[in-house]
């Protein structure tokens, strides 16, 4: 006779909701990383030009 | 072309860079929700091991890119010490900060996975170990860029761990064949066939496919960073000196 098949589908949900949570925030948090340098970097450049500000 | 008008055009390039690779890592996270109903409507559970078994589908495509990260670390890194490229350089850096992304997810499923089947979280044997090694051992290279500012000195430091970094990877996939290991033995990348039942080899490809899309999405993007990072820090520079 087969052996039963184990209920654990709470572990299949547990790594399935980590594994987006932890790419998905990486991937915002690299966003945002990317933004802040762009900002700083026109910040800088308008600054010396004497135009724009960068946020 | 002048420092500001060549800082201009890094700037330029680095916004292009970034909105591509983040087109392309969204692209691959919606290709994640496909893999996922692929994954829980349309391939089969295991009998032996449950739904749990169904982590594999995440796993193993976490694992590929992270070890195809490193070792590309490795090769660009080797590659810079011969050519002096910074580009190689900036690639190297990325492919990193990405593997360790890809790492993390490894190994919060892999004790997920091995909680139901072995009845532990963690176990210490040559896999597992070497593959955590591997980890800090780029946790460690992150640490190193940041903390040398001169960007040759960097590059070279950097570039030798990424080297050494890259040689653990043949070893770890080895690692089963070469020790007693409760970490199961390969079920594509071996000599023989895959030995997998076709919905479940399918399911696998295609996860493997978009989390291998995910790693191009986010190295773009972080080189895109890397970019727009040296743009910034020649403007800080220029301002300076003036």
């Amino acid at each position: 006779m087969p052996a039963e098949t184990p209920h654990n589908v709470g572990y299949l949900v547990a790594a399935y909701v980590v594994a987006p949570v932890i790419l998905a925030g990486y991937l915002a948090a690299l966003w945002g990383r990317v933004r802040k340098a762009d900002g700083r970097a026109d910040g800088q450049a308008g600054g010396r030009s004497g135009g724009q500000t960068g946020p | 072309m002048t420092g500001s008008g060549s800082r201009t055009a890094a700037a330029s390039v680095a916004r292009t860079l970034a909105r591509r690779g983040l087109r392309i890592s969204l692209a691959a996270l919606l290709g994640l929700a496909g893999v996922y109903v692929l994954a829980l409507k349309f391939t089969p559970v295991e009998l032996r091991q449950g739904p749990a078994q169904k982590i594999f589908y995440l796993h193993v495509p976490a694992a590929w890119s992270a070890l195809i990260a490193f070792s590309l670390v490795g090769v660009t890194s080797a590659l810079y010490l011969w050519l002096h490229d910074p580009r190689l350089d900036r690639f190297a850096a990325s492919s990193a900060e990405v593997g360790v992304a890809f790492s993390a997810v490894m190994l919060t499923t892999g004790p997920i996975w091995a909680k139901p089947i072995w009845g532990t979280w963690w176990t210490w044997d040559a896999r597992l170990t070497l593959t955590l090694f591997l980890f800090f051992l780029f946790i460690g290279y992150l640490a190193l860029r940041a903390s040398v500012h001169d960007p040759e000195e960097r590059a070279r430091f950097s570039a030798v761990v990424g080297i050494l970094g890259m040689l653990l990877v043949p070893f770890i996939h080895l690692s089963v064949y070469l020790f007693r290991t409760l970490h199961p033995q390969p079920v594509v990348l071996k000599p023989s066939a895959p030995s997998l039942p076709p919905e479940m080899l399918r399911t696998l490809l295609v996860s493997t496919a978009v989390f291998t899309l995910l790693y191009v999405g986010l190295v773009t993007l972080r080189y895109a960073l890397a970019l727009a990072e040296e743009a910034r820090d020649e403007a800080a520079e220029a301002t300076d000196a003036g």
